[in-house]
């Protein structure tokens, strides 16, 4: 009996050996003297509502399953042309396009699936797609956590209402996905400077951008970025992967209301156009209702904002009517932005 | 006890139990950790055999995915449809199960022929296998908790990073187990 005790305190031991070996790779991001210095200048000042928002944002950041970085960034990106593309790319396949101060490249889902953050550089500027699976959200960011401070993004391994929590590499915040503002650390309540990503298909994005740049394959990672490889199921058939059910695998901040059928407005994967400004005025638009309408003037606060539909990239545009501004507007699933922006108002 | 365990598992009978056990079970490991994957692959495969390797493998070889999944840091392709993804501490950690595995199996086998199919005693010494079983499909949690389509909740993600330990622990002390009842059946 002695025997078998001995050997069940030499593996919890030996458990406890690997644990810590790896959580060695999870040390927080060491903070210098001057980021913090830069991040303290000009702090924004958060209402009492927003702060209680943020807050309430931070202490529902659940773990996702991986541990930071667990769900790799893609920091070196490689691209190829169209036509190399072209070799293991289905024409309708979803591809997140970007058309960045002249810099036009396309993002397969297939290899973001597994990355969910990539970081580069245009023309000086430090910028970083995300996606989530989760939400089914892809937006771009300028790396810039302030003016004159830039970071990458890597995957924190949380999540809040079941959007990816990325944190920047300088100052270790979190930034919810959707938010685009950090919700807790140094640059708490700081926006991220964002620029359109098209969510299209392979074929739309090459035929209008036929120069197009394609993220290579070769992401330094080992991955199945086949076409049955996304381990969430699939955007181009109905299947019982997590896309086409109903089903949630974390439950929202706002849980009761769809419990309680409170907001069955629509089903929770239903996606919208949402669009929202620094104020915190959100709406959302039911895609569909845009495919059919083709434009469309929505009012976000005392602005009118209007949203073109292109048909050659089942995408859109949207800017503020006045003043012809671009303001950033993109797919999301329904739950995950009503649990944002809870006084969303939806148009349907 | 060890003498008495080699002793069964060198015999030819039961060393092909165990074999073949631990060969389906990592097999069923590696599948569920998404590691060998069946898949159509679209590019045109060079050669039948194929092995690539990442030129950054050092700095991946011990890096973790997930509680106790690591990096591969290279891939061996097969024909068109099998990929292998080649994670060494992954598949150190598929071999130390299958072969808890396998031996659990061997050793029930074992006790079963021993007490031949005479009624409820052979029922009995199949349920050695059940421990094996239940932590043995370890591997299988994360694909269990979305074909389920289970909330992952904080405790059951804590959870699930214990059970390798957990069904190795188990495993052993099944393993354990079984030679004792063997042992003490000879006396």
């Amino acid at each position: 009996m002695n025997k078998i005790l001995i050997l069940i305190v030499l593996l919890i031991v030996s458990a406890a050996g690997i644990f810590l070996y790896i959580n060695r790779f999870q040390k927080p991001v060491e903070v210098s003297q001057e980021v913090l210095n830069k991040l303290n200048e000009n702090k924004p000042t958060l209402s009492q509502d927003e702060d209680r928002f943020l807050n309430l944002l931070e202490q529902n950041a659940v773990s996702g399953g991986p541990p930071k970085d667990g769900i790799p960034a893609i920091d070196k990106p490689q691209y190829t042309t169209a036509a190399e593309a072209d070799s293991w790319l289905l024409p309708n396949d979803v591809v997140f396009g970007i058309d960045y101060q002249g810099f036009v490249a396309a993002y397969p889902q297939r290899i973001l699936v597994w990355h969910e953050i990539l970081n580069d550089q245009i023309n000086r500027q430090k910028v970083s797609i995300s996606y989530c699976p989760l939400t089914g959200t892809a937006i771009g960011f300028e790396a810039s956590v302030t003016k004159d401070l830039d970071s990458s993004f890597g995957a924190s391994g949380k999540l809040v209402n079941s959007n990816l929590i990325m944190y920047d590499r300088i100052s270790d915040s979190y930034w919810p996905q959707i938010l685009g503002k950090a919700i807790n650390g140094p640059a708490k309540g700081r926006n991220l400077q964002e620029f359109p990503v098209v969510w299209t298909t392979w074929d739309k994005w090459k035929t209008k951008f036929p120069e197009t740049k394609v993220l290579s394959k070769n992401t330094g990672f080992v991955r199945n970025y086949d076409v049955n490889g996304d381990p969430y199921g699939s955007y181009l058939r109905e299947d019982k992967g997590y896309y086409a059910s109903d089903r949630l695998i974390f439950e929202p901040i706002n849980k009761q209301s769809f419990s309680s059928n409170k907001d069955d407005r629509l089903k929770p994967k239903t996606v919208v156009v949402g669009i929202r400004d620094k104020d915190g005025n959100a709406v959302a638009i039911l895609k569909d209702s845009l495919r059919q309408q083709k434009k469309m003037e929505v009012s976000l606060g005392d602005k009118v904002v209007v949203v073109d539909y292109d048909q050659s990239l089942d995408f859109y545009q949207a800017s503020v009517k006045d003043t012809k501004e671009a303001i950033n507007a993109f797919d999301a699933m329904w739950f995950a932005w009503v649990a944002f922006y809870p006084n969303t108002k939806l148009i349907e | 006890m060890l003498a008495l365990f080699l002793s069964i598992i060198t015999q030819r009978k039961f060393f092909l139990v165990a074999l073949i056990v631990f060969v389906v079970y990592i097999l069923i490991y590696l599948a569920a950790v998404g590691h060998l994957i069946f898949t159509s692959r679209m590019e045109p495969a060079y050669s039948f055999l194929e092995v690539k390797f990442l030129t950054n493998w050092q700095q991946l070889l011990l890096r973790q995915r997930s509680p106790f999944l690591f990096e591969a840091i290279g891939a061996i392709y097969i024909g068109p449809n099998i990929k292998l993804f080649l994670s060494i501490p992954n598949l150190i950690l598929a071999s130390v199960l299958g072969f808890l595995v396998g031996s659990n199996f061997a050793l029930s086998y074992y006790n079963f022929k021993r007490l031949g199919l005479s009624g409820g005693k052979g029922a009995v010494a199949l349920l050695g296998t059940i421990p094996a079983i239940v932590s043995g499909s370890v591997c299988c949690v994360p694909t269990l908790i979305l074909v389920l389509g289970l909330q992952l909740t904080a405790t059951l993600a804590t959870a699930w990073s214990f059970f390798i330990p957990l069904s190795i622990i188990l495993l052993i002390l099944s393993l354990v187990w079984s030679v004792k009842r063997i042992e003490t059946g000879r006396l």
